[in-house]
């Protein structure tokens, strides 16, 4: 009799016996891709990041591969969705996050974040950051590397003009004021601009003026621009005259010009990236400060940078993607890939942390971009928003050039996107 | 019977490479125009002529026709001929002609990320290379990149630039080959060199000349990466050229099966233009 | 043509000038890769850099695994060359000297091929690839190009420029077909299969768009990857180091053409009518 019993308590136990061997198993194998948007010694930091990732989980393998810039990152998941060869997880720009989404490349979240906490796990975040995030009310990505504009402002060239160092200009008035003593001029040629915003094919700039004007630029529901709309037309009109009418900026200044031509002090003040402070501090040789973005009724910096999209579908691999992806978001990696990079740190928590602590006591302007993340808004996107994004560039491109009358221009390139999105 | 079939063996590699790696994804393409895939259809969906049409009816492709027409029309005549007259000049023991050569073909071996950043900077309005040198001779200062009126000839100076050097290496062939004992008749009778080179040498050289003339169409597609890294095809698709126009439809916008309907158009085109040129050339 | 000696001078100086006007990016290249970082944003360009700072290139070698994508590009450059090197003789002895029912079509279709762009063909080969399993590997940077349109026209045009009187001699003397290819016709073509050789040689090596579509490992990725890394969209490049690296990066090329340009100067031997 008992070892009958004995027997079927063996027999009972014998499963959990077999699972044994199936825990013990091979780690799962991810890929990761990622764009360096920042120079080639950010890979090392990721590759860092990642290694450190597989040590402390034995049971995942992630392969990191840099994958170009935003551009290539793109075209390299459109093939591999052709080709059925789509990465784990890939991080790419914000306003890509929509068509990803609709091409049923990348993957919805929602059901991993219920499981981590949900809305208490995505309370982690900068809530400005997760505006981006999502597509037709589900989440698809995790905020990576990401950042906003601001503006970098040359404090000797301040205290030469008789304005104060500490107090860069906070509202379009003070902006204005400023850049004009700010400018120097040699007759009819400019020696020195007073402000540059340059333009870059995402139209960054634009959203800034018309967010800190208090404007929204795309309906609700994606489809049409509202370029035409007063409060946008405002900022327009503010761009158009610090170019022609007070005559302190440049019609055109490409984007990588603009950090380079503030360390050669051919212009007193720049808008850009946070991502630029690194650059700034190699490169420039005089005193420089970071001021917010100017308001006009509102603060409102416009988000910019990539997201970690997860691709795979086998339930295995979401799992083992998403512990990757949320480790890489926890508060220690956070500030570690921030410092690295330049990035702001998508965390809260991170910023408080040591050692995000003593790099604001190294570089206290830091925390001028901690204090506009609050304000940011969502970069505009949707499904189909890329040529209309082209149509706005052209347009402001032609506008500032006095090329084209700014209210007609504005109402054709609204009625042009439109039609291009419908498509 | 084996030396009959012996030159179809002896094409046979190549033509199968060449059908498996540009032939087929030519149909591939072809079959994808009929489609159409992008965010509002995953999934590819048989659309028939309508991506040509929407082609068609797209002002802004007759725009970077335009474009491409002027790009493909100048600069493969200038770059043949500088890379013709360099190649005429370096063709005897010059001192240091072998630097000489060496620095004119540097420019074709220069990794376009490189070249096109080094432009951006040359040809930078306010503290570029270009405009320094303006100022140092009392001229103003030109916005080579950033005006819409010059942006494309720009890039058609950094098109002639990048690819002379090919043609110089082409004819420097093509010279070696003449038959020496026409030129030295030719030379013995007195005949002057200008005429030499027009009556005697032009002639010898039509099939490299007609040669370089399809490479330089092809070169011409190079056109893209300096675009993409330098203006992305404005201000204002100012040099927005047909191969961008494909890039930006396919891979920004997501529009592929559009997107492989103009690259269809382009290489039709493209091919009618070589069909026309090798007929002139070939009468 | 010999010129006259003040004629020679003349063009000497001509020559000069045009190549300082061409070499003047080049030398801001070479002069920037030299430079510390802040040494080249100044409000006028410095000629000279402060200093011979080799820092640059060890900085740019270490920020990837350059000496790995060299060692992959030497191997994958060289397969490439000899495979269309190969094909396109073949190709051209064939379209050149024999009459065979298609030829006009075959010679067709390889203008065909020659104007298809890498826009054109990258999606669909992507696609291949994958079904042969050979995406992320050297086969990926290798097949595709086994062939070329364009050294096979280069070489056609070439063989055709060789008198029809030669292949009759040499056939007399027993040596025919393949033998006659290569004992004859490469060694008088010798200048074109030199150009090709350049050219192919420089388009492969500086290839950077294929290397990134169809690979992700670095261990065989090429050296125009580890280049891109310095360039960037969001902010802007880590010039000197971009500098430095495009030197290493081209200096192979450069050297390859220094030491084979000789060949395109005319010696006092004629060519191609001595046996």
């Amino acid at each position: 009799m008992n070892s009958r019993r004995e027997f079927v308590r063996l027999l009972a136990a014998m499963p959990m016996a077999w699972t044994v061997p199936a825990i013990a198993a091979e780690p799962v194998p991810l890929s990761f891709w990622y764009p360096v948007d920042l120079g080639g010694g950010l890979a090392k930091a990721v590759d860092g990041l990642v290694s450190d990732f597989n040590k402390a989980h034995a049971d995942i393998q992630v392969t990191p591969t840099y994958t170009g810039n935003y551009d290539v990152t793109l075209q390299k998941i459109q093939a591999a969705k052709l080709a059925g060869t789509l990465p784990d997880v890939a991080v790419t720009e914000i306003s890509s996050v929509p068509v990803l989404a609709s091409l049923g490349a990348a993957q919805p979240l929602d059901d991993l974040i219920a499981a981590s906490g949900g809305r208490q796990f995505l309370d982690r975040f900068w809530p400005s950051m997760l505006l981006n995030c999502g597509y037709n009310g589900k989440v698809y990505g995790v905020p990576f590397q990401r950042s906003t504009p601001v503006m970098y402002y040359n404090k000797d060239a301040f205290a030469a003009a008789g304005l104060d160092p500490e107090k860069p200009p906070q509202t379009w008035g003070e902006l204005i004021g400023a850049a004009q003593k700010l400018t120097v001029r040699d007759g009819e040629r400019i020696t020195r601009w007073g402000v540059e915003l340059p333009l870059e094919a995402f139209d960054w700039f634009y959203y800034a003026l018309t967010y800190s004007n208090g404007g929204q630029t795309l309906s609700a529901d994606g489809t049409k621009v509202l370029w035409d709309q007063p409060k946008n037309i405002e900022a327009l009109q503010f761009w158009y005259d610090l170019v022609n009418k007070y005559k302190v900026t440049p019609p055109y200044t490409p984007w990588n010009d603009g950090p380079q031509e503030f360390a050669a002090g051919k212009t007193a003040i720049v808008w850009h990236s946070t991502g630029s402070q690194a650059f700034m501090r190699q490169n420039v040789k005089f005193h420089w400060g970071l001021g917010r973005i100017p308001k006009n009724t509102q603060f409102g910096p416009p988000s910019g940078g990539g997201n970690m999209l997860m691709y795979a579908t086998d339930p295995g691999r979401r799992r083992a993607a998403w512990t990757f992806m949320t480790w890489m978001s926890d508060a220690p990696q956070a500030a570690r890939w921030s410092i690295a990079s330049g990035y702001l740190a998508t965390n809260i928590a991170s910023w408080d942390l040591p050692e995000m602590q003593a790099l604001i006591k190294e570089h206290p302007e830091v925390l001028v971009t901690k204090e506009q993340l609050p304000d940011a808004k969502a970069e505009p996107t949707s499904a189909k928003y890329a040529p209309a994004r082209d149509i706005l560039n052209s347009l402001i491109k032609d506008v500032l050039a006095n090329k084209a009358p700014l209210k007609a221009a504005t109402e054709q390139a609204v009625a042009s996107a439109n039609a291009a999105m419908a498509q | 019977m084996k030396a009959r079939l012996a030159p179809y063996l002896y094409v046979l590699p190549a033509l199968a490479m060449l059908a498996l790696w540009n032939y087929y994804p030519l149909v591939f393409l072809v079959d994808l125009s009929f489609h159409k895939l992008d965010a509002s259809s995953p999934v590819p969906a048989w659309v028939g002529l309508a991506n040509y049409r929407a082609l068609l009816a797209d002002p802004l492709f007759w725009r970077v026709l335009g474009n491409t027409a002027v790009y493909t029309f100048v600069t493969v005549p200038v770059s043949i001929a500088l890379g013709l007259a360099l190649a005429v000049a370096l063709n005897q023991r010059l001192l240091v002609g072998g630097l000489l050569r060496t620095v004119f073909y540097t420019p074709v071996v220069l990794p376009t990320v490189a070249a096109a950043t080094v432009a951006l900077w040359i040809f930078n309005t306010n503290y570029g290379l270009a405009n320094y040198l303006l100022e140092l001779i009392g001229q103003p200062p030109v916005a080579w990149l950033t005006d819409s009126g010059r942006a494309l000839w720009t890039i058609i100076a950094i098109g002639v630039w990048k690819t002379f050097g090919y043609f110089m290496l082409v004819y420097l062939a093509a010279l070696q080959a003449l038959p020496q004992a026409v030129l030295e008749a030719a030379r013995l009778d007195g005949a002057r060199p200008w005429d030499r080179f027009w009556s005697i040498t032009w002639p010898l050289l039509r099939p490299t000349t007609w040669f370089a003339t399809v490479i330089a169409l092809i070169l011409s597609f190079q056109s893209f990466d300096f675009i993409n890294i330098m203006t992305q095809g404005g201000p204002s698709n100012s040099t927005n050229l047909l191969v961008f126009y494909i890039y930006q439809h396919g891979f920004q916008y997501f529009q592929l099966g559009f997107a492989a309907a103009s690259a269809v158009a382009m290489f039709g085109l493209a091919y009618g233009l070589t069909a026309v040129i090798s007929t002139w050339f070939n009468r | 043509m010999k010129l006259p000696p003040l004629r020679r001078i003349a063009l000497f100086f001509a020559l000069l000038a045009l190549a300082a006007l061409v070499a003047m990016p080049m030398y801001w290249l070479v002069v920037s890769a030299f430079k510390t970082s802040d040494e080249i944003f100044t409000p006028t360009p410095r000629w000279l850099p402060a200093g011979l700072d080799w820092h640059n290139f060890v900085e740019a070698w270490q920020s990837a695994a350059f000496g790995r994508y060299f060692i992959n590009s030497i191997a994958v450059t060289l397969a490439i060359l000899l495979l269309q090197l190969a094909t396109s003789s073949l190709a051209a002895f064939a379209l050149a000297r024999r009459r065979f029912a298609c030829r006009g079509i075959i010679l067709f279709a390889v203008i065909g091929a020659l104007i298809i762009p890498i826009q054109v063909t990258f999606l669909a080969n992507f696609i291949t690839l994958q079904h042969f399993g050979w995406l992320d590997s050297y086969p990926a940077l290798v097949a595709p190009f086994a062939a070329s349109a364009f050294g096979t026209f280069l070489l056609r045009q070439a063989f055709l420029a060789v008198p029809e009187a030669l292949e009759d001699a040499a056939r007399l003397d027993g040596c025919t077909g393949l033998a006659f290819l290569w004992h004859f016709l490469l060694p008088l073509s010798r200048p074109t299969v030199l150009a090709f050789t350049l050219v192919a040689l420089v388009a492969h090596w500086n290839d950077y768009f294929w290397p990134l579509i169809v690979t992700n490992r670095d261990a065989i990725r090429t050296l125009p990857i580890g280049l891109a890394m310095f360039v960037t969209q969001e902010v802007t490049t880590d010039w000197n180091l971009l500098m430095a690296a495009t030197l290493f990066v081209a200096a192979p090329m450069l050297v390859v053409f220094f030491f084979t340009q000789r060949y395109f100067i005319r010696s006092h031997m004629h060519a191609g009518l001595k046996r």
